[in-house]
């Protein structure tokens, strides 16, 4: 057998003169939850789509489960689950009929389905609403449903295409449990999600992407250390016109690449300068009748080697109404746009 | 097992969907051949009290008989007994859609020398057409003809004739609704299709339910094949409504029980073909608003130029000529020749069945296609 269950090696798409994948290769062992991380447009979906045989590759090679995607698509179906950011469930039909259809459509054998069924609904905790249709279900029921019926055909491998977006604390904890769970049984799971704790609290390696390309993988520690042994400043203003003037400070005075997301400025300041920076900045401030809501210093977390890494925590995709097809490659309103 | 199988369960999913709306479903497709069977049908079946003015020249027994008469029945209305002008004028302004001139000569019995004079309004077409032959009727009672002028409207007096006879040996009690019953019948099954069959598809997309599909084990083609046989499932369903209707409202037809094979065999090879266009074109156009203009624009005129709401011969000879390649046209051809006459004659039957068959399978074909590189290239 083999031992990873998703190889991709130099895999390249394009559309058109738009590169959405530019030559990622990665491993994903068996038994892992692997994450994928990056801005809208990044890339991701692209991806999955290749591995799901959606859409061809330019070039590349992908196995899945040590096969071949050019010659054995037909049977890694079966080994492919997915779960979309959108919720698929049909709201016309039962939560019963719901499942049944794709048992049927993953050529799950007659006599095996009430079973397979009556399983997953237990596991949904749908039970007692089997008979109702799914369209009036709340949201956490439907996602719920929604992981139930991706794994009727009981893939060895689960993707996750942000499988918490829209969802509550509540209804996201118990997703978590739930994708735990299932790794637990032996499912290796590829997630895909804009949210770094979410990534954090799952993933036991992480791919950072961005614009088509993987610019860092690791564990989560192994990522954090991308930043170096520097320390994270955090300074929020109170008056958020004072943002253009705090920035301007940190580049000219202090030599640092400040990166801005909402009110809040960051910079990384090398260890042993903290105290050093800590006091000129505050004189610099004070001098500028900058007023400050709250400045600190912390260790760095998933999230600025994400905003280190790509420029940006999350890219507004209205900001660009350029016609290309997809909505990839957004440059953001933040970092380097 | 493979195309079946898949074809099978989506057909399932696609029937409990219907079922699920079934509600809305019928009221959409009940609503357009009801008002339309309802309204058109009926239109001109009888006139009431249609205002006329009358102009009494003769002033003799026979004539006071005469507007006696006219003012007796229930189709038409005296407004005035004035004279010409003021007749006229009345005319003009709207105020009554027909003048009855009583010559001095009435009861005229010399042929070529009329003895009543009709001027009328033909802005009320129906109206008209009816009320015409009561005066004529009313007036030869007195041997007297009757000289039709048109002051206003467009076409050439047309004198009504005597002394023709005719025998009506099919349709004799055919109506204008028992013609248009016939003519919905096509044009609930396209609409049902080209609506039904694209919203769908486009909205499935959009969902990502078609993706759903994609990732699974099954043979692409089953997705299309599935929406087809549903689509076609419901297209009979709606057009066995519409003929209910049409038949409730008092529409006869001729042939009984061969006659609904007919349709049938029609509606399924109709339905077949326009779904498959829906398909073709939901599969590159990706907006549902845009779909809808697509099937207004295409679904209407097929169905005006195909004889379903007037005879083919009625068209001018460039539209005529074009409904030709109008798939409707050939169905019309039976459905009309099954319902009216009870009888179709085998060479039309094989040459617009033939023509039905090829345009669906060329449909079915293309819509596979054009579905697949939908699919393969989609992102």
């Amino acid at each position: 057998m083999a031992e990873y269950a998703i190889e991709i090696e130099k895999l390249v798409k394009k559309f058109g003169d738009l590169t959405a994948v530019n030559e990622i290769s990665l491993k994903i062992k068996k038994g892992e939850i692997f994450g994928m991380l990056g801005p809208n447009g990044a890339g991701k979906t692209t991806t999955i789509n290749l591995v799901l045989g959606l859409i061809k590759p330019t070039s590349g090679k992908i196995l899945v489960n040590g096969l071949d995607i050019k010659k054995e698509g037909e049977a890694i179906k079966q080994q492919l689950g997915l779960m979309t950011q959108e919720t698929v469930v049909e709201g016309e039909l039962t939560a019963y009929q719901n499942l049944e259809i794709f048992a049927q459509l993953y050529h799950v054998p007659l006599d095996e389905q009430p079973k397979r069924i009556k399983e997953a609904l237990e596991e949904s905790e749908l039970t007692s609403f089997a008979n109702k249709k799914a369209g009036t279900f709340s949201g956490g029921m439907k996602r719920r449903l929604e992981l139930v019926k991706s794994m009727i055909q009981h893939p060895s491998i689960l993707i996750l295409d942000e499988p918490t977006t829209g969802l509550d604390i509540q209804n996201r904890q118990n997703m978590w449990k739930h994708i735990r769970e299932l790794n637990k049984l032996g499912v290796t799971i590829i997630l895909t999600t804009q949210y770094l704790e979410e990534a954090d609290a799952l993933c036991g390696r992480i791919a950072i992407i961005d614009h088509g390309k993987i610019k860092a993988m690791g564990t989560v520690s192994e990522l954090k250390r991308v930043i170096g042994s520097g320390r994270i400043l955090e300074i929020v203003p109170e008056a958020h016109t004072d943002v253009p003037a705090i920035v301007a400070i940190l580049k000219t005075a202090f030599k640092l690449r400040p990166e801005v997301k909402n009110d809040k400025v960051t910079a990384i300041v090398e260890v042993g300068n903290e105290e050093r920076v800590m006091s000129k900045l505050l004189a610099a401030l004070n001098r500028k009748k900058i007023k400050i809501a709250s400045l600190g210093m912390h260790m760095p977390t998933l999230d600025d080697v994400f905003i280190a890494l790509t420029g940006a925590s999350t890219r507004d995709t209205t900001h660009s109404d350029t016609s290309s097809r997809m909505d990839s490659m957004m440059r953001g309103m933040s970092g380097r746009g | 097992m493979g195309l079946l199988e898949d074809t099978m369960t989506l057909y399932k999913r696609e029937m409990l969907i219907f079922k699920s709306n079934l509600r809305v479903n019928l009221i959409r497709s009940i609503m357009f051949p009801l008002v339309i069977i309802l309204f058109f049908g009926n239109v001109g079946s009888g006139i009431f009290n249609a205002p006329i003015a009358v102009v009494n020249y003769a002033n003799n027994p026979q004539s006071l008989s005469l507007i006696g008469a006219l003012q007796a029945n229930n189709y038409l209305s005296i407004y005035a007994i004035t004279d010409q002008a003021t007749a006229l004028s009345l005319l003009k302004n709207g105020k009554v859609q027909i003048v009855v001139i009583i010559l001095p000569t009435f009861p005229s019995t010399t042929p070529g020398t009329p003895g009543v004079q009709v001027y009328y309004s033909n802005t009320q077409f129906s109206l008209t057409s009816f009320a015409l032959p009561i005066i004529s009727s009313d007036a030869s009672r007195y041997a007297s003809g009757v000289q039709v002028v048109q002051p206003v409207g467009a076409s050439a007096p047309n004198p009504i004739t005597a002394q023709v006879e005719s025998n009506a040996l099919y349709a004799s009690k055919g109506s204008y609704k028992d013609f248009l019953v016939g003519g919905i019948i096509p044009m609930v099954v396209v609409f049902s299709a080209l609506f039904g069959g694209g919203i769908s598809l486009i909205s499935d997309r959009q969902l990502g339910n078609i993706k759903a599909f994609l990732i699974t084990p099954i043979n692409k083609n089953a997705i299309v094949f599935s929406r087809i046989l549903a689509g076609a499932t419901q297209g009979i369903l709606f057009a066995f409504l519409a003929l209910t209707i049409g038949l409730l409202d008092g529409a006869q037809i001729a042939g009984g029980i061969a006659s609904l094979l007919y349709i049938v065999l029609v509606s399924v090879l109709l339905s077949l073909g326009f779904i498959a266009i829906a398909i073709t074109i939901a599969s590159k156009i990706k907006r549902v608003d845009a779909y809808a203009i697509f099937s207004q624009v295409v679904g209407l005129p097929l169905w005006f130029i195909s004889g379903g709401i007037l005879p083919t011969q009625s068209l001018p000879a460039w539209l005529s000529a074009v409904s030709i390649v109008d798939p409707l046209t050939y169905a019309n051809s039976i459905i009309r020749a099954a319902t009216l006459q009870g009888f179709v004659d085998p060479v039309t039957f094989l040459i617009d069945i033939g023509v039905l068959l090829a345009f669906a399978i060329i449909m079915i074909r293309l819509s596979f296609r054009v579905f697949k590189s939908s699919t393969t290239d989609e992102s």
